[in-house]
Parts: structure tokens; C-alpha cells; sequence
């Protein structure tokens, strides 16, 4: 492609468009039509996903039943109650047609999950944030902090069924009867975040232009101050998403959940004792004669909380950050 | 590149402030007294056919007001529908008990039971000697509960008459028998105009109960034709399909023409599967309905813990492939109110829980069987 010298993009006179071949503003063309185009197809699958369940699940989780009434038990019978049913088990009951209607309720899995993932978020974001504070600000690259990393990175490989069976094994099966509980959960979901916080955060500190480091020193300020003052704030927003990464992650886990909550249908406020979460009723329900609306309802309340705490994390994160005009 | 709001100490308490907790749960859970929700919502079981259900007989007074505690439950997936539909009225007779039942499959409920983390366990197997020792809890009571048919349920267009002869069955899941239209299902249909469509056997890719007394049920009533064993997971033939739980399968036959598979009642029922007739000891074929899992059932023999075996049993009006189903528990109990409470909801679900039984599909106890489960209660002790 032979350039006209007299046509020089840094000519004022001329806008810099007509500077271009009509081949490489078609190209600019296609590539912008290209990657507009693959952003509707990606989010085609994510709106999808979100309207099938407000669809779903919105009528459910809009009254105010959801939030105050125990799991109904009542919803297979009432699924299997229609004459035609009766007549397919064999049953001469077409007369008797007392159904009890199907109260349904979600808050014994909306307190679990806010009690299990609580926990874990209590355990795992304070250490694994400490952890990552010691990675990057203390031990950089030493031999200690590059195993630690080495383990995370292990760690985070870790399928969470694997942490369940762990909190089962050590947990549970130790103290027998009470062994099922929010707590038990937490502690595998814990397991389960704590690499994920770990790394996420260090690489937000790593961000962290050193001149900040540099310039908090220079006024006199320790190690631990600048960590914990300045490079902290700073790195929040990132560690923010991170964090919350994590807990959503463990919001929406089943297998280690079944092996260390359980199952429940009457609300446990307790950390102790057994419990059940959104996920685990999503998954138990789906497979129940009549309880494809509760796994809907339970699936939207999920997406729901998640985006809540998200949002509220993001506030919080900006309140208390510090901006860094480069 | 200026710092603001440096130095803020707080900052690392604040910030991992946990997400907020919503406002809108405070109200305790619901305690919904519904007056029509009495225990004696009273339901006639349509035993046309064989045993007569009739609880009562031996109905022990239990005050059930009395009792209070938790019961978790975990296991079977087959009784699942039964164990909530009896725990609903359950907990408003005994508004002090909590029962939870978490269907999580027969072997996984026996192994909870055996780590003493539930006090009580649902089971279509019994325990295998070889894992009696893991039981640190004691010796292990058995209480039937009820008994249910396990059906084949097909898709096939134009025939909504299948019958199915044992051999039949155990050379379609075999895969020794193709096609609709092979000699052998035409034997036991001779009136069916069966197409030549190829079948898709369906079958439980997890381990299930279902699985453990459908593979059982082949091993004794077609002991020349199947070779593959039984348990709760077969080494299925390559040409067959898998699907997760009973729902699963009901849900692959429903959108594949030309398949069949092994379901539990209440599922296929859901599922609006079709149902096909299969021919008992005694050479008739029997539909999969409760009444032929009654009569299965009052021709079954009781052994002396009280497991039994209604697999092709005798009688005219036996449906062969009926599975059995139990509750297990410890008979020595932590303390009494535990004993209690759990002798309780036993009797609950073998006196009133017996007429609630067949809505969700499963055939009530005889009432010898029934006698006898009561009688055992007095075994269990705090």
C-alpha cells in the first residue's frame, strides 16, 4: 500500500478520515461491527438466564410469603391431587378433593445462606486479605511467600465438593448429631474463598503504584501504617470485586453444602443445628413432583442477594477508597 | 497522584463489613393453623384388590402434644413424597417437633445413620452385614413404612397398551431386544400393532434404590435371560441411556420417542408418562397402581426384623416389580425425649400416615405388617 505523501494524516487542513483508503476505513468498519456484534451474542446467554427466571420466579418471591413462611411440604400431594392423577395410582378417592393450598415460603433457605455465606465471608475475608497484605507488602518474593502462593494456587484447583467431604470428615462426623449446621458450611465455603480472596487481592495491591509507598514513607509512616492506610484504600475497589467474586461463588455452591448444612423446611436462626441454603433447596426441589416453582423462586431470591451485597459492597468500597489520580 | 482521605484507621475494620442482612425476616416461621389441616384428613385407599389397609386396629395413644425436639432425616428418594406429605400434619399434631427429611439416597441415608448424624434413615436396601460394625450407634431397627410400584413407563406413539413380560424387560435393558416390532414384545402383545421404531433404554446413571430392586426383581423372575447382577449401579450395555434420579429418566422417555424405562410411580404419574402392564408369577398382567402393590404386599414374607420382599411375589393380583421401603433408626435412643419424639412421628407415619399414603402414590402397610412395626416401637429406648 503506497502512501501519497501529499496526503499526510497531520495535515490541519484535512480531517484525518479522509486521510485513510477506503480498504482500511471498510476494515475499522468490519472490526467495530465484529465486536459490537459479539458483545450482543455474549450477553445474549446472561439476559436469557435473567429473564427466564424474573419470569419464573417473580411472582413467587414478590409476596411477602416468601420471606416469612417454612418450606411447604405439601407440594407433591398437591402436585398428585387431580382426579386424573388419583385414577393413574389407582386410587377411588375422585370425590375426595380436600387439598390443603401450598404455602409458599422461602425463609428458612434465605436465613441459611445469609448465615452460612456470612460465616464463611467473616473467616475468609479478613485472613485471606491479611494474607495477601503479607504477600505483597512483607514477603514479596521470599521463599515463604512464594510457597504460600504456590499453595493457594493449589488450593484454588480444589474442587469444592473435596472441601465439603474435608468439613464432613474433620467437622461433622466429630460431633455427631449437631454436626450438620450453618457453621459447618461456612467453614467449607470458607475453604473454598479463602484462595480466591488471596490472590485476587494481592494482584489489586501489586496495582498499587509504588510512589504511594514511597511517598507515605517519606512522611514518616511505618510499614504496617502505609500497608494498612495507604496501599489498602487505595487497592479497595479491586479487592471489592474480588471479595465479591468469591462470596458469590460460594453463594451458589451445592455439593459441599449438602454434606455439611443439609436439608431443612423450619427456619434455624442459629449458626448451630442443622440448616439448609438457597442452593441446596434449588437443587432438591428441581426434582420434586410440583416443585419447579419453588427451585425458580429460590434460584431468583440467589441472584437477588448476590447482586445486593454486590452493590453494597460497591458502596461501601467507594466511601472508604482512595482515589489515585494518575 | 494525591492520597485523599489518607490514614483513616477504621478503614480496615469497615471494610469487611459483611453484606447487610435483610430487614423483612423477622417473623418466626410460619405457624399456619389451618383447621381443615387435621391429622384424620380422612382418605379412603382404593385397596381394591389384596390387602385391606386397616390402621387403627393397633393404634397406640400417643400424646403428641407432649413431644418436642428435631428429627432429621436423610435418605431414600423414593419415600421422599411420602415423608413430606406425612410431616406437614405431623408437625401440627406435635407442634414442639421439627422433622426434616432430605432425600439423599438410600446408600448416602445409611451412612449418615451409621455416623450417627441423623436419627433416623429412609432405605429401599437393607444394611449389607459387611457395614453392620460402621454402626457405632448400636443395633439398627427396621420399620416398613410403605411400598410402592416400580413402573416401566414407555413413549411410544400409537400403542397405549404395552404389556411386558420379565425375560422382555431383562433382554431390552440387555439390548439383546432393538426394536418395538422384535418377536419377543410382539409375543406378549399379540393384538398391538407395534411399530419397527429402535428402543432407547433408559436407566439411572446415579445410584439409586429403583435401580437396586428393578435389577433384583430381573435377577429372580428372569434368571435365565439376565446376566448383569443387581444393585443400586449395573454395568449397563453401551446401547442404553442414563439419567439422574427418577425425575430424570421420567423426563428423557417423555421427549424421546421410543424409549423405556424404570420410574417410580408417583414420577411417571407427574410426568404423564404411559404405563406398561407386566406379568406376574402367576401369569397374568398386572398394572403398576397401588392396588397391585397391596396385593404384592400381602403376599410377601415378613422376616422376623420385619424386612420383606414383595419382588414378584405371589398372586394373581400381584404387580410384580414392587419395591419395598424403610424408615431405620437406632434402638437405643441419645436420651427419652429424642426416643420420644422419634416414636412419635413412627407411629404418626404408621397409624395417619398410612391414609395418606396412597395420594402420592405408595400402597399402606397390611395390617399384620403394620401390627407388627407398632409393636417394635416399644424396642426403641432413650
Amino acid at each position: 500500500m503506497s502512501i501519497d505523501p501529499s496526503v499526510s494524516h497531520l495535515d490541519p487542513e484535512r480531517p484525518l478520515r479522509t486521510s485513510l483508503s477506503r480498504k482500511r476505513i471498510f476494515r475499522d468498519r468490519l472490526a467495530v461491527a465484529w465486536m459490537v456484534s459479539s458483545l450482543l451474542v455474549a450477553s445474549i446467554p446472561l439476559l436469557a438466564v435473567l429473564g427466564v427466571l424474573a419470569v419464573r420466579g417473580f411472582s413467587l418471591v414478590s409476596g411477602p410469603d416468601w420471606w416469612t413462611e417454612a418450606i411447604p411440604s405439601n407440594v407433591a400431594s398437591n402436585a398428585l391431587s387431580s382426579a386424573e392423577d388419583q385414577a393413574a395410582f389407582g386410587n377411588s378417592t375422585a370425590g375426595d378433593a380436600r387439598v390443603e393450598p401450598v404455602v409458599f415460603g422461602m425463609q428458612p433457605a434465605i436465613v441459611g445462606t445469609l448465615l452460612t455465606v456470612g460465616t464463611a465471608s467473616a473467616l475468609a475475608l479478613p485472613t485471606g486479605v491479611a494474607a495477601a497484605v503479607y504477600l505483597n507488602e512483607y514477603g514479596r518474593s521470599s521463599r515463604a511467600a512464594d510457597t504460600i502462593r504456590f499453595l493457594t494456587d493449589v488450593m484454588a484447583g480444589v474442587p469444592s465438593v473435596i472441601m465439603g467431604v474435608f468439613i464432613y470428615t474433620t467437622w461433622v462426623l466429630s460431633f455427631g448429631a449437631g454436626g450438620r449446621s450453618a457453621f459447618a458450611g461456612g467453614l467449607a465455603l470458607a475453604c473454598l474463598m479463602l484462595p480466591v480472596v488471596v490472590r485476587s487481592s494481592e494482584e489489586m495491591l501489586r496495582l498499587v503504584p509504588d510512589s504511594l509507598r514511597h511517598g507515605s514513607a517519606a512522611l514518616g509512616a511505618p510499614r504496617l501504617k502505609t500497608a494498612m492506610g495507604v496501599v489498602l484504600p487505595a487497592a479497595l475497589p479491586g479487592i471489592t470485586s474480588g471479595a465479591m467474586l468469591a462470596i458469590a461463588r460460594a453463594a451458589g455452591e451445592t455439593a459441599p453444602i449438602l454434606f455439611t448444612v443439609g436439608i431443612v423446611s423450619a427456619t434455624n436462626f442459629s449458626l448451630f443445628g442443622q440448616n439448609t441454603t438457597l442452593s441446596a433447596q434449588i437443587y432438591s426441589n428441581a426434582t420434586q413432583p410440583g416443585g419447579e416453582a419453588l427451585a425458580w423462586g429460590a434460584a431468583l431470591t440467589l441472584i437477588v442477594i448476590v447482586v445486593a451485597c454486590t452493590l453494597s459492597a460497591r458502596l461501601v468500597s467507594a466511601k472508604f477508597s482512595i482515589r489515585v489520580d494518575q | 497522584m494525591n492520597p485523599r482521605r489518607a490514614g483513616s484507621r477504621r478503614i480496615s475494620a469497615l471494610m469487611f463489613a459483611l453484606p447487610a442482612i435483610l430487614g423483612h425476616v423477622a417473623t418466626a416461621c410460619g405457624e399456619q393453623s389451618q383447621a381443615s389441616g387435621s391429622s384424620t384428613s380422612a382418605v379412603t385407599s382404593g385397596a381394591q384388590g389384596g390387602a385391606e389397609a386397616t390402621p387403627s386396629t393397633a393404634d397406640p395413644d400417643v400424646d403428641y402434644k407432649s413431644l418436642s425436639g428435631t428429627l432429621n432425616g436423610t435418605g431414600s428418594s423414593f419415600q421422599d413424597a411420602l415423608q413430606q406429605t406425612v410431616k406437614g400434619p405431623f408437625e401440627k399434631a406435635a407442634e414442639n417437633v421439627t422433622v426434616n427429611y432430605a432425600k439423599s439416597g438410600s446408600s448416602a441415608g445409611k451412612a449418615d445413620l451409621a455416623a450417627g448424624i441423623v436419627q433416623f434413615a429412609g432405605t429401599d436396601s437393607l444394611i449389607k452385614d459387611a457395614d453392620l460394625p460402621t454402626f457405632k450407634g448400636g443395633e439398627v431397627l427396621y420399620f416398613p413404612v410403605a411400598a410402592a410400584p416400580i413402573t416401566l413407563s414407555y413413549h411410544l406413539e400409537g400403542v397405549d397398551e404395552l404389556r411386558l413380560s420379565a425375560d422382555t424387560i431383562a433382554g431390552i435393558f440387555q439390548s439383546t431386544i432393538t426394536t418395538w416390532n422384535a418377536p419377543e414384545i410382539k409375543a406378549d402383545n399379540p393384538d398391538a400393532n407395534l411399530p419397527a421404531t429402535p428402543i432407547a433404554a433408559v436407566h439411572r446413571s446415579d445410584g439409586s434404590g429403583t435401580t437396586s430392586n428393578f435389577t433384583k426383581y430381573l435377577k429372580k423372575a428372569a434368571p435365565s435371560v439376565w446376566t448383569l447382577g443387581a444393585g443400586d449401579t449395573v454395568n449397563w450395555p453401551a446401547g442404553t441411556q442414563g439419567a439422574e434420579k427418577n425425575s430424570g429418566v421420567a423426563t428423557l422417555i417423555s421427549s424421546t420417542e421410543g424409549a423405556v424405562g424404570y420410574v417410580d410411580l408417583a414420577d411417571s404419574v407427574s410426568a404423564k408418562l404411559q404405563r406398561a402392564l407386566v406379568r406376574n408369577k402367576a401369569g397374568e398382567y398386572v398394572t403398576p397402581q397401588i392396588p397391585g402393590a397391596s396385593a404384592a404386599l400381602a403376599g410377601a414374607g415378613i422376616a422376623p426384623n420385619l424386612t420383606y420382599d414383595p419382588l414378584d411375589a405371589e398372586g394373581a393380583e400381584s404387580y410384580p416389580i414392587t419395591s419395598p421401603t424403610w424408615v431405620i433408626v437406632y434402638k437405643q435412643q441419645p436420651d427419652a425425649a429424642t426416643a420420644d419424639a422419634l416414636k412419635g412421628y413412627l407411629t404418626y407415619l404408621l397409624t395417619d400416615g398410612q391414609k395418606l399414603a396412597p395420594k402420592v402414590g405408595y400402597a399402606p402397610l397390611p395390617a399384620e405388617l403394620q401390627r407388627k412395626a407398632i409393636e417394635q416401637l416399644a424396642r426403641v429406648t432413650g
